[in-house]
C-alpha cells in the first residue's frame, strides 16, 4: 500500500526547502563567526533533503543516484585532506592560508577571515550532506521495497 | 621537525578518500592505490623507529598545527606523542596490515568492493591514530574510527544472517564501553583541565584525587572490553568468525591488541606513578588468568574452526594483559616485573603475526571447501599442502611449541608468572595444555582421513596474491623463534624500557616553580567556581551508589529468570535447545579423556556464553561497577 | 549541582534502558540518551560562573565559559550520529534476517 502525502504536504515542503538550503549554507559558511560550522550546516541541509524525501514518498529516494552522493563524498574528504596538508612545511594542520595572509586573511572578525578555516567548513559540509543523504536514502530503500 | 609521525595516518586517509572515486574508474587502479598505501606504511614506521632509536628513544611529540607544542606558554593543541612502545605497535600494525591487504586482493571477490577497502583504510588510520596519538581525547576519536570501520566490517556480507546477529551484539557491547570512556574523559577533563596524556600524567603524579580514580577505572572497563578480556569477551567469540578472513585476521590480530596497548598507556604513562595501584594490578591480572582459562579451555570444544581460533585470541591476549598486570603492582620482584613486561609485549607481536596467519590460512581453506565445519575438513592437507604447513605452524606457534616464536615469548611469561605467584604460573602453563587440546583436534582434523567433501571438492593451494602474504608471515614467526635477538633487544626492550618510565613520557613538558603551565589548572584542591560545587566527592557517591543499586538487581534476579517484560520467561525454555549435557565430540575423537574429566566446568561456561546481548551488558556493566567500587574510593 | 546530577541522571537511565529492554530500537534509544548524558556533562565541566558565550567578536570582557569541551562534543556528537546510523542500517537488516526485533531472540549464536 502506498501512501504519499497530499499536494498541500508537497508543495509546502518544496516551497521551505529553499529557506532550509539558504539557512544550512549560512551556517556553514559563517562557522568560524557565529556558532556552527562543517558538521552543523551540513546536518541541516541534510534535514532538508530528508524532509523532501519525507513529503514525497519513497520514489524521491530513486531521483539521486548513489554514486553523486559517494562521489560528493570522496571529494569533500579529499578538499579537506588537501588543505590540512597545504602547510607541511610547518606541521600537518598548520593554517598556513591565515599565517601567510595568501587567502581568507583580513582582520579577525570579518567574513573572509580564518584562513582555511571557512574553506575546511565547506569540505566537511558537503562530505555530511553527501553521507547521511546516502545513509537516509539506503534506509529508506529498504523501507520501499518492504511496502 | 620530522613530519614521519603524522605521514602513515595521512596516507592511509587520502587512499581511504580517494577510493571511491577510482573505482568509479577501475577497479584495479583503486586496488593499486590501497596496494601502494598499505605496503608504503610499514616502511615510514620503519623510518620513524630508526629515527627515535638513533635519538636514545626519547620521545618525538609532534603539534598538529603548529611547529612545536609550546607556541603559546602552554601547550593547547592535539600532540601526537611517540615513543618506543608507540613506535613498536605502529610498526606490528602496519606490517600486518600490509600482508592482510596483499592477501585480500586475492581472496575478496564480490561486487562493491569499494566499501571493502574503504573501510579497510580506515580501520588501518583508525588503529595507526590511536597507538601514535599524546592526546586521551584524540585516543578517543580513533577508538571511534576503528570501532565504527569494525563494526561495518564484522557485518560487511549482509546477507548472512551471522554476521548481522554479530555485528549487531558487537556495536551495541561496543558503542556501551566508548559511552564509558567517553564519560572517563570527561571526568579526567573536569578534574585537571588538560587532555594531553603526558599532563594528565604530571598532573596526577602531583595531584591525585578520587574522580581520576574513577575515570581510570571507567577508561579500563571500556578499553579490557575492546580488548576481548573475560568478562566481556563474549562479543569476540561470535563477531570474529563472522568476519570476512582477512577482517578476521585484523581484528583478531590487531584490533584487539590496539584495545589492550590504549589500557595499558593509561595505566602506565598517566596513572602509574601518582597512586598505589597494587590492588588495580591484582584485578588486572585476575581478569588476565581467568581470559587464560576461559579462551583457551571453550577453543577446544568448538565445530566451528573459526570460532575455535576467536576463542583461542581470547586466550592469548589473557597472557599479555596477565603479563601488563604484574608489571603494574609494586614491589614485585623486578626481574619478575622486566620479564612480564618484554613477555607481554612480544607475546603481543607474535600472537599478531600468529593469528593473522593462522585466520589467513584458514580463511583459505573455508573458502575453498565451502564450511567452516571442522569435522569435515579431513585430509585438506594432502590437496592444500602450502596452506596446510602456514596453519600447523601457526598452531605450533600459538601452542608455544619451540622453535617457533610463540615459544619464546611464552617461555617469558612462564618465567615471569612463576616467580610472581604460583597459582597464576600454574595457570599460565594450564592454558597451554587447553591450546594444545584445542589445536591438536585441529592438527588431527587437517591430518587424518580423507572426507568425503573435500575429496568432492578438491581443493587446491592459492594463487600467488594469497600465498605470498602466508609465506611472509609465517617465515617471519620461524625467525623471531629461531633469533629472538631481533625484536626483543631492537624492539621490545626499549619498549618495555619506555612503558615503565613515565618520567621520559613527560619530559617534554615545561615545569615553572613546581607548577605546570596549563590554560585550565585550578589550584590544587580547591574546586573550580561552577555553581561553586564540583565538588568530587558528591559526584561519586551518588555514582557509587547508583552502581551499587544496579548491582544489586543484577544479584536479586536468579540468574536465568527474567524480571521485566512480558511475564517471566525461563531462559532455556521455548526453543529447541541442543543439548548441552552432551558434549560436541565423538567418542572416537581423541582428546575425549581430557573431554570427559573437564565436561562440568565446560558446560558451565557454554551455558553462560548464552548469545543473549543483555547478559553481554550486564557483564560490562559489572566490570565498571567492581572497578569503581574496589578501587575508585578516594 | 543539578546540571551534573541531570548528566548523571541521563547516563544511567541509559545504561539502565540497555539492560532492560528487549527491543532493539528502544535499546539504541537508550544507549543514544546515554551519550546525550555524556554530553551534558562535558558541556557543565566547562561553564564557569559569570561566564558569556566563547565568541570573540563582540566581547565586552568579563569571564567566558571554557571552549574546548564543546569542541569536544561537537566531535562526539558526530561520532554519536555515525554509530546511529549504523546501528539503525544494521537493524532494518537484522528484521530482514529474523523477523522480530526482540534481543532475546537474536540467539543462533551461543555456546
Amino acid at each position: 500500500m502506498t501512501r504519499t502525502f497530499s499536494r498541500i504536504v508537497e508543495t509546502v515542503a518544496d516551497f521551505f526547502l529553499i529557506f532550509i538550503i539558504v539557512f544550512g549554507i549560512y551556517i556553514i559558511t559563517h562557522g568560524h563567526l557565529t556558532p556552527g560550522g562543517g558538521f552543523q550546516g551540513g546536518v541541516v541541509l541534510a534535514a532538508g533533503i530528508l524532509l523532501l524525501l519525507v513529503a514525497h514518498g519513497f520514489s524521491f529516494a530513486r531521483k539521486i543516484p548513489e554514486e553523486l552522493l559517494s562521489d560528493l563524498e570522496a571529494i569533500g574528504g579529499i578538499a579537506f585532506i588537501l588543505l590540512a596538508s597545504l602547510g607541511f612545511g610547518q606541521s600537518f594542520f598548520y593554517n598556513i592560508l591565515w599565517h601567510e595572509k595568501l587567502a581568507f586573511a583580513e582582520q579577525v572578525g570579518r567574513f573572509f577571515s580564518g584562513g582555511a578555516i571557512p574553506l575546511m567548513n565547506l569540505s566537511v559540509g558537503l562530505k555530511v550532506v553527501a553521507g547521511i543523504t546516502s545513509g537516509m536514502f539506503a534506509l529508506s530503500l529498504f523501507g520501499g521495497e518492504e511496502s | 621537525m620530522s613530519h614521519l609521525p603524522i605521514c602513515g595516518i595521512v596516507v592511509y586517509l587520502t587512499a581511504a578518500f580517494l577510493t571511491p572515486l577510482l573505482y568509479k574508474a577501475h577497479r584495479r587502479v583503486a586496488e593499486g592505490v590501497f596496494l601502494a598505501s598499505t605496503l608504503s606504511n610499514p616502511v615510514l614506521q620503519t623510518l620513524l623507529i630508526l629515527e627515535l632509536s638513533s635519538n636514545s628513544w626519547k620521545p618525538i611529540v609532534y603539534t598538529l598545527g603548529a611547529a612545536g607544542p609550546y607556541e603559546w606558554t602552554y601547550p593547547i593543541r592535539i600532540v601526537l606523542e611517540v615513543d618506543a612502545l608507540s613506535a613498536f605497535m605502529a610498526l606490528i600494525v602496519t606490517s600486518i596490515s600490509a600482508a592482510v591487504a596483499l592477501f585480500s586482493i586475492g581472496y575478496m571477490e564480490e561486487d562493491g568492493l569499494q566499501k571493502y577497502y574503504t573501510l579497510f583504510l580506515l580501520l588501518d588510520a583508525g588503529m595507526l591514530g590511536m597507538v601514535l596519538t599524546g592526546d586521551l581525547f584524540n585516543l578517543y576519536v580513533f577508538l571511534e574510527i576503528t570501532s565504527i570501520s569494525s563494526y561495518a566490517l564484522v557485518a560487511f556480507r549482509k546477507h548472512q544472517w551471522e554476521a548481522v546477529e554479530a555485528g549487531m551484539k558487537y556495536m551495541i557491547m561496543g558503542s556501551l564501553a566508548s559511552t564509558i570512556i567517553l564519560v572517563s574523559i570527561a571526568l579526567l577533563y573536569g578534574e585537571y583541565g588538560t587532555l594531553t596524556m603526558a599532563q594528565l600524567g604530571w598532573q596526577y603524579r602531583h595531584h591525585p584525587t578520587g574522580m581520576a580514580r574513577v575515570a581510570l577505572a571507567g577508561l579500563l572497563a571500556g578499553f579490557l572490553m575492546k580488548g576481548g578480556i573475560v568478562p566481556v569477551h563474549m562479543w569476540l567469540a561470535d563477531a570474529h568468525p563472522a568476519a570476512p578472513s582477512t577482517i578476521s585476521a585484523l581484528l583478531s590480530g590487531l584490533v584487539i591488541k590496539v584495545g589492550i596497548y590504549s589500557a595499558a598507556r593509561i595505566a602506565y604513562s598517566v596513572f602509574w606513578m601518582g597512586t598505589d595501584v597494587r590492588l588495580l594490578g591484582w584485578l588486572v591480572v585476575v581478569v588476565g588468568a581467568a581470559s587464560i582459562i576461559v579462551g583457551n579451555l571453550l577453543a577446544g570444544f568448538q565445530r566451528d574452526i573459526k570460532r575455535l581460533l576467536a576463542y583461542s585470541s581470547i586466550g592469548q591476549v589473557g597472557y599479555v594483559v596477565t603479563g601488563l598486570g604484574i608489571a603494574l603492582i609494586p614491589g614485585v620482584n623486578p626481574e619478575a616485573s622486566r620479564a612480564a613486561l618484554d613477555g607481554a609485549l612480544f607475546h603481543l607481536l607474535n600472537h599478531a603475526v600468529l593469528k593473522a596467519m593462522l585466520f589467513l590460512s584458514v580463511g583459505a581453506i573455508v573458502h575453498s571447501l565451502g564450511t567452516r565445519d571442522i569435522g569435515y575438513m579431513g585430509g585438506i592437507a594432502k590437496r592444500m599442502p602450502l596452506t596446510s604447513a602456514v596453519v600447523l605452524l601457526g598452531a605450533m606457534g600459538i601452542i608455544g611449541a619451540p622453535p617457533l616464536n610463540g615459544f619464546v615469548s611464552k617461555w617469558m611469561l612462564y618465567e615471569a608468572t612463576a616467580i610472581f605467584n604460583p597459582i597464576i604460573g600454574a595457570i599460565a602453563v594450564l592454558g597451554t595444555a587447553f591450546s594444545t587440546v584445542a589445536y591438536g583436534r585441529l592438527f588431527y582434523a587437517l591430518l587424518g582421513r580423507e572426507s568425503r567433501l573435500v575429496a568432492d571438492r578438491s581443493p587446491r593451494d592459492p594463487g600467488l596474491w594469497m600465498s605470498v602474504p602466508m609465506i611472509f608471515l609465517a617465515a617471519a614467526s620461524v625467525l623471531f623463534g629461531i633469533l629472538p635477538r631481533i625484536p626483543v633487544v631492537g624492539l621490545v626492550r626499549p619498549a618495555r624500557a619506555a612503558l615503565l618510565s613515565p618520567g621520559s613520557y613527560t619530559s617534554w613538558l615545561k615545569v615553572a616553580g613546581g607548577i605546570l603551565s596549563s590554560p585550565n589548572l585550578p589550584p590544587a584542591g580547591q574546586p573550580i567556581s561552577v555553581f561553586g560545587s564540583w565538588v568530587p566527592a558528591v559526584f561519586l557517591l551518588v555514582f557509587a551508589i547508583s552502581i551499587a543499586f544496579f548491582l544489586l538487581i543484577r544479584n536479586l534476579s536468579a540468574s536465568g529468570v527474567r524480571t521485566v517484560g512480558e511475564g517471566v520467561k525461563v531462559f532455556l525454555s521455548g526453543e529447541d535447545e541442543r543439548d548441552f549435557e552432551a558434549l560436541q565430540l565423538p567418542g572416537t575423537s581423541v582428546v575425549w579423556g581430557f573431554a570427559e574429566a573437564v565436561k562440568s566446568l565446560v558446560n558451565a561456561l557454554k551455558r553462560e556464553h548464552s548469545g543473549d546481548l543483555t547478559v553481554y551488558l550486564f557483564w560490562l556493566i559489572f566490570l565498571y561497577a567492581v572497578l569503581i567500587l574496589l578501587w575508585g574510593g578516594a | 549541582m543539578m546540571v551534573y546530577l541531570t548528566a548523571f541522571a541521563l547516563i544511567m537511565l541509559g545504561i539502565a534502558g540497555m539492560l532492560f529492554r528487549r527491543n532493539l530500537l528502544k535499546i539504541i534509544m537508550a544507549l543514544s540518551v546515554a551519550d546525550s548524558g555524556a554530553y551534558l556533562l562535558l558541556i557543565a565541566i566547562g561553564y564557569r560562573s559569570g561566564g558569556t558565550a566563547p565568541i570573540l567578536t563582540g566581547y565586552e570582557g568579563g569571564p567566558m565559559v571554557d571552549p574546548l569541551p564543546q569542541a569536544l562534543v561537537l566531535t562526539a556528537i558526530v561520532i554519536g550520529v555515525c554509530v546511529l546510523i549504523m546501528a539503525v542500517s544494521l537493524v532494518v537488516n537484522v528484521y530482514r534476517h529474523y523477523g522480530t526485533l526482540d534481543v532475546s531472540e537474536l540467539r543462533r549464536l551461543r555456546g
